[in-house]
């Protein structure tokens, strides 16, 4: 049978496609003397499957009734039951399509490493091809190799083009996520293992299987097995993200990177550790998690405060902005842990808007700290009267990262306390004293380099941002308020996916979701309660049709 | 019903529009941007002003929905407006006052290069305002409680090429965030046991039965610890006397008239969620006395005009949380209102003063200026009279409905104290009057101390400022049979006695301020010298007025140096050797591995059959 056209794998092939071509002799140095052509291929290639995407969403998108799931699965190693798995569902939709915006916004950027060719575009549409298929992979195998694959751009990346201790940067990245993803390469393998045995047992036939659907529909795990898996995963999502204490290698990551990929990695690959989370680990280890539930909550918590006190001692912009990321996916960590629809939904809200808010805060900051030539508090200042445009749009991601309502980050951070709250209220509280300290930091890094006397020790040769930077610019401006805004559409896409997630399978999930099903039903009689809404996703999977799907079986 | 509707909406979009309109035309027009600015919130007045002839003809309450602003799945959260008398009264005052001080600030802001950005955050502040008071659910208050924080923070670092002023905006933001806590946690427990932060459903009984009795006493005295934020009370207020960083017409507009008053509107809107505990009433009515009589005191040995003003406004929010305490809503809002009018008042007239003396804000380079600015010193000497509390001006109708109130309180924790309650309170206002009289007879009376030439301020500014005259001298005696009971109905009723009717009964009730006005005079104008002989036995006093109790300091070497110095410890040695460290620890351990890996890979056929056959042993002893 001739094979259709794989619509989701082309969401992954495309960029791939595009930086490969990007680095043929089209654009070489002689032909395309500024890098024009290229960054306009780059762009293309980008907008290319942000069409794609978009396409392939649109008929979920745009039926009310029913939630978005495309699912496509090739063959890829048949013999070891790893095949080319891919789901878009409301979560992976919308991380996806975070992807697509953050890599057009820093190929869109016009300043980027001097010495970098064609391949910075090559290079970022990699990491894009990688990020977005870690986004869609649901086959355990197919997820890790894109998982490390999406290191090797940003690693080259900084070597190629990073700061002065560069070298060691990329090492300590390299060493610690490594580290992590071992112990998550080793239970992937158990698990394809454990596979093996329950199916011979049933069925007689001997066949691993990596494919989450199948791992998460066979007999539950013993809670021992469970305890340990749930944690080799957890160690290496837990780096990525980062958490609390495996944060080691962030600030010395943003600081070498050159800024647009530390924009690049900052926005997107922690968010791969969390979608992790929701996809594999809630429900393959439901019991485990209701053990660590707690502990996780209080890394959480914890790494919001703890990353918001340790950012207030920064004296040094891009380190302030990776604690700051560590203090703002913190919230994440503590709304995936509380597992109640509201907060999950709330942490993917909150994964999509720091991603959105800390990439433009690094091409902001990094524009200015390549302009002036100082990247420490000390010798900036007084840049508000100067770059009134550079002003204007630091001020508002700064609000956003403060989460201002209406602005993205308020709806992800409110929901997540406020889902949080039923279950941990002493962590939700802790949280809640981030906020706090978030405004200190954030307004302090703004003040320090925005207001005050213009130092006298920076040089004078400056220029505010205009051009092709204002579009990029006001594009994620306009994301953030606009999600702040109107966030229901992408919540309601988001919602079904993330109910469907944590109450597949569980007595932890379906315990907390009629928990929450009483707690909302109390609040309006006349609307169907949150128990209705989960006795529907419990029957989905029975009334496929109502849900949009191609299952390309080869 | 349609029309009204429509008539909501316009009301909160054209201040955000005009705010827009002002940035962007301004920046090409600067002339028009005070124009456009104080166009817009005219026509706001206009709005609310036909909103709530509205109200009173047919329906009590008008409501529109702008969309679903926070629904996904089962949960609902739609961005809705709602209009009652509660609202009313706050959308009048704020717009109302607002646009005064908008047409005050055409003239006083009309020199400066950046009026476009001063009058689109001022209309963006009064957009907020308007969210806040308009809110239906506690997260729509939210935006609007926020947004007023964020445009204080724009405001009053307003001049931010000196970095004082900017720290003094984030020193308000970061205040105000600290009672946003309170606001989160309140919400947090209200929806998790009463499923809606719909502010007309919470304070139905049915709703309120569904608090535990713990959870409903914390969330009561969450609410207030954000009220503390916002209206500038123990032990959150010492952003407000920093706030006269900014220009003065944003001190009018926001630290005198609306912003600060957001806590008053809260504790009225959410008075169920407040007296489902009784202690929760009394906490609100100890803090406020102490807030009162701590800033009154503060305020008398201020020597900055806008100081005075500023600890005399936190004084006189504690006046309003006093009634609040004592349960009686509508009085504290009738104080919101006359405080708005004089406050406002003596707000303008003391720019008026500054503007004509250069920027000169101290008191002992004033002096005199009665014959210099006849006008000001007139709409000045008016409102002091009105604070003080002297009949017939508005301040007397307010703060007599306050003692009236305190006579009221049923609240168990509170009963047996009412003498002391009532003691303090007029002591507050003996002190009100005897500090609004110094600084009258400082900077108007006297001989003029400073090097300036101090001139009249433009027609532009003193018409406004002759509004709010007016209005501190009438608006107390037009409103004081009707506010109080007009908000009954979104507020609980407020039991009104008659303040003694006649002339002796205005004498009587005036007496406090008579007796603190009288002081200024005899201290400052009479006999001066007696002053001296106070500060000598005094001192003490003087030096903790006048280091304002050192809370700023107590704060400084409590929280912020041991949260700076965790910070730095935890950043030094957890974060920097622990954490980043471990990286090291890796790599150490990996490159352990690595050596020994080396040393056994040593292309030794022999040693390599050794492990061989050492290894299939041990396999060989494990599994069979």
């Amino acid at each position: 049978m001739v094979a259709a056209w794989p619509p989701l794998s082309s969401v992954i092939i495309v960029p791939a496609l595009v930086a490969l071509l990007a680095m043929g002799p089209w654009f070489a140095r002689e032909r395309d003397t500024n890098g024009r052509l290229c960054r306009i291929w780059a762009l293309l290639g980008c907008l290319t499957t942000l069409v794609l995407l978009m396409s392939i969403a649109g008929a979920g998108l745009s039926n009310p009734q029913s939630f978005l799931r495309v699912e496509e699965s090739l063959p890829w190693i048949p013999s070891w039951g790893v095949s080319f798995h891919l789901t878009l569902d409301g979560i992976s939709f919308v991380f996806a399509l975070l992807t697509c915006v953050i890599t057009f916004a820093v190929i869109g950027w016009s300043s980027k490493p001097a010495a970098a060719g064609p391949a910075w575009y090559a290079l970022l549409l990699l990491g894009q091809s990688a990020v977005t298929g870690a986004f869609l992979a649901t086959d355990l195998v197919l997820f890790y190799v894109l998982y490390e694959l999406m290191l090797i751009p940003v690693l080259v990346a900084m070597v190629l083009w990073g700061g002065v201790r560069r070298m060691q940067a990329a090492l300590k990245f390299l060493l610690y996520t490594m580290f992590g993803s071992v112990f998550m390469f080793i239970a992937i393998l158990y698990l394809g293992w454990q596979g093996v045995q329950t199916m011979q047992q049933h069925s007689g036939m001997s066949s691993f299987g990596f494919e989450i659907a199948t791992l998460s529909s066979m007999p539950r795990l013993a809670l021992n097995e469970q305890i340990l898996l749930c944690l080799c995963f957890l160690v290496a999502f837990g780096v990525k993200i980062p958490a609390v204490p495996l944060h080691g290698w962030l600030a010395d990551t943003y600081r070498e990177a050159p800024y647009g990929m530390a924009a690049f990695t900052a926005a997107l690959l922690g968010k791969v550790g969390l979608y992790g989370v929701i996809r594999f680990v809630v429900p393959l280890f439901p019991d485990a998690l209701a053990v660590f539930g707690p502990y996780i909550a209080a890394v959480g918590a914890v790494g919001v405060v703890y990353g918001g006190v340790i950012a207030l001692t920064q004296r040094e912009i891009r380190s302030l902005l990776a604690y700051s990321s560590l203090s703002h996916l913190g919230f994440c960590i503590l709304g995936i842990a509380a597992m109640s629809q509201m907060s999950v939904t709330g942490a993917v809200f909150q994964a999509v808007s720091h991603g959105l808010v800390t990439a433009a805060l690094f091409l902001l900051f990094g524009t200015i700290i390549e302009r002036e030539g100082a990247s420490d508090f000390e010798s900036l200042g007084g840049l508000a009267a100067k770059l009134p445009v550079t002003a204007f749009f630091l001020m508002i991601f700064s609000l956003a990262a403060v989460a201002l309502p209406l602005t993205s980050s308020f709806v992800g951070e409110f929901l997540i306390l406020m889902g949080s709250w039923t279950n941990y209220p002493q962590w939700t509280v802790v949280a809640m004293a981030g906020v706090v300290v978030g405004a200190v930091y954030t307004l302090t890094a703004y003040l320090k380099t925005m207001f005050g006397p213009a130092s006298d020790t920076v040089p004078l040769r400056r220029s505010d941002i205009s051009g092709g930077d204002l579009v990029v610019m006001s594009a994620l401006a306009l994301a953030v308020v606009g999600l702040g805004l109107i966030p229901s559409r992408v919540l309601s896409v988001v919602e079904p996916a993330v109910t469907l997630q944590i109450e597949t399978r569980g007595p932890s999930g379906s315990a907390k979701g009629s928990q929450a099903g009483q707690r909302r039903g109390v609040e309006d009689d006349a609307q169907p309660s949150l128990s209705s809404v989960a006795a529907q996703t419990v029957s989905m999977p029975v009334n496929r049709d109502a849900a949009m799907e191609y299952v390309l079986d080869h | 019903m349609q029309s009204s509707q429509g008539l909501l909406t316009l009301l909160v979009l054209i201040p955000a529009l005009g705010s827009a309109l002002t940035y962007g035309i301004g920046r090409r027009l600067p002339a028009l941007s005070g124009f456009i600015a104080t166009l817009a919130v005219v026509a706001a007045f206009g709005c609310t002003v036909s909103l709530w002839r509205g109200i009173g003809v047919g329906a009590e309450s008008v409501t529109v929905s702008l969309g679903s602003w926070l629904s996904f799945g089962s949960f609902s959260l739609p961005l809705e407006l709602y209009f009652d008398r509660l609202s009313a009264v706050m959308c009048l005052v704020i717009t109302g006052i607002g646009s005064l001080i908008h047409l005050y600030a055409t003239g006083y802001m009309a020199h400066d290069p950046s009026r476009p950005r001063f009058f689109a955050y001022l209309n963006l502040f009064v957009a907020a305002m308007l969210i806040l008071v308009l809110g239906k659910s506690l997260p729509v208050v939210f935006i609007g409680w926020e947004g007023v924080g964020l445009c204080s923070y724009l405001l009053i670092g307003f001049w931010y090429s000196n970095r004082d002023y900017a720290s003094a905006g984030r020193k308000a933001f970061v205040m105000n965030r600290i009672g946003d806590v309170g606001f989160l946690v309140a919400m947090a427990i209200l929806l998790q046991y009463c499923g809606t932060l719909d502010v007309v459903n919470l304070n139905t009984p049915q709703m309120l039965a569904k608090l535990p009795a713990d959870m409903g006493l914390i969330a009561g005295l969450m609410l207030f610890f954000a009220a503390t934020g916002k209206s500038a009370q123990l032990p959150l207020f010492t952003w407000l006397p920093d706030a006269m960083a900014g220009p003065t017409p944003v001190s009018a507009l926001i630290h005198a008239a609306t912003m600060v008053t957001a806590g008053i509107y809260l504790m009225g809107r959410m008075h169920g969620v407040l007296e489902f505990d009784p202690a929760v009433p009394a906490t609100i009515m100890w803090v406020a006395l102490a807030t009162a009589a701590l800033a009154a005191t503060v305020a008398l040995v201020q020597n900055d005009i806008k100081k005075v003003l500023a600890y005399s406004t936190v004084s006189q929010l504690g006046f309003m949380f006093v009634a609040v305490g004592a349960g009686c809503y509508g009085v504290a809002l009738f104080h919101v209102v006359t405080h708005a009018f004089f406050k406002a008042c003596l707000f303008l007239s003391a720019g008026s003063v500054i503007h004509g003396c250069h920027h000169e804000q101290d008191m002992q380079r004033m002096g005199g200026l009665a014959a210099k600015m006849p006008l000001t010193c007139v709409s000045y000497g008016v409102a002091t009279l009105a604070i003080a509390g002297i009949a017939p001006f508005a301040g007397y109708f307010s703060k007599h409905a306050i003692f009236e109130s305190i006579h009221e309180i049923s609240n168990p924790y509170l009963t047996a104290q009412l003498p002391l309650i009532g003691f303090i309170a007029t002591s507050v206002a003996v002190c009100t009057a005897l500090y609004m009289g110094r600084s009258f007879i400082l900077t108007f009376l006297g001989s003029y101390r400073g090097s300036e030439h101090p001139h009249e301020a433009p027609l532009v500014m003193t018409a406004p400022v002759f509004v709010l005259a007016a209005l501190s001298v009438v608006g107390g005696l037009l409103l004081h049979h009707s506010l109080p009971t007009y908000v009954t109905g979104p507020l609980p009723p407020t039991a009104l006695h008659e303040a003694a009717p006649g002339i002796l009964g205005y004498l009587i009730g005036s007496v406090p301020g008579i007796v603190g006005i009288g002081l200024a005079v005899w201290l400052y104008l009479i006999a001066p010298s007696l002053t001296k002989t106070i500060r000598k036995f005094a001192w003490p006093f003087e030096k903790l007025f006048s280091g304002k109790y050192f809370i700023d300091e107590l704060y400084d070497r409590a929280i912020i140096a041991p949260v700076a110095a965790i910070s730095r410890i935890v950043s030094r040695t957890i974060n920097q050797t622990v954490v980043e460290g471990s990286g090291g620890a890796i790599g150490v351990v990996t490159s352990a591995v690595g050596e020994l890996t080396c040393r056994v890979t040593t292309g030794q056929v022999a040693t390599y059959v050794l492990i061989m056959f050492g290894a299939i042993a041990v396999l060989l002893r494990l599994f069979v």
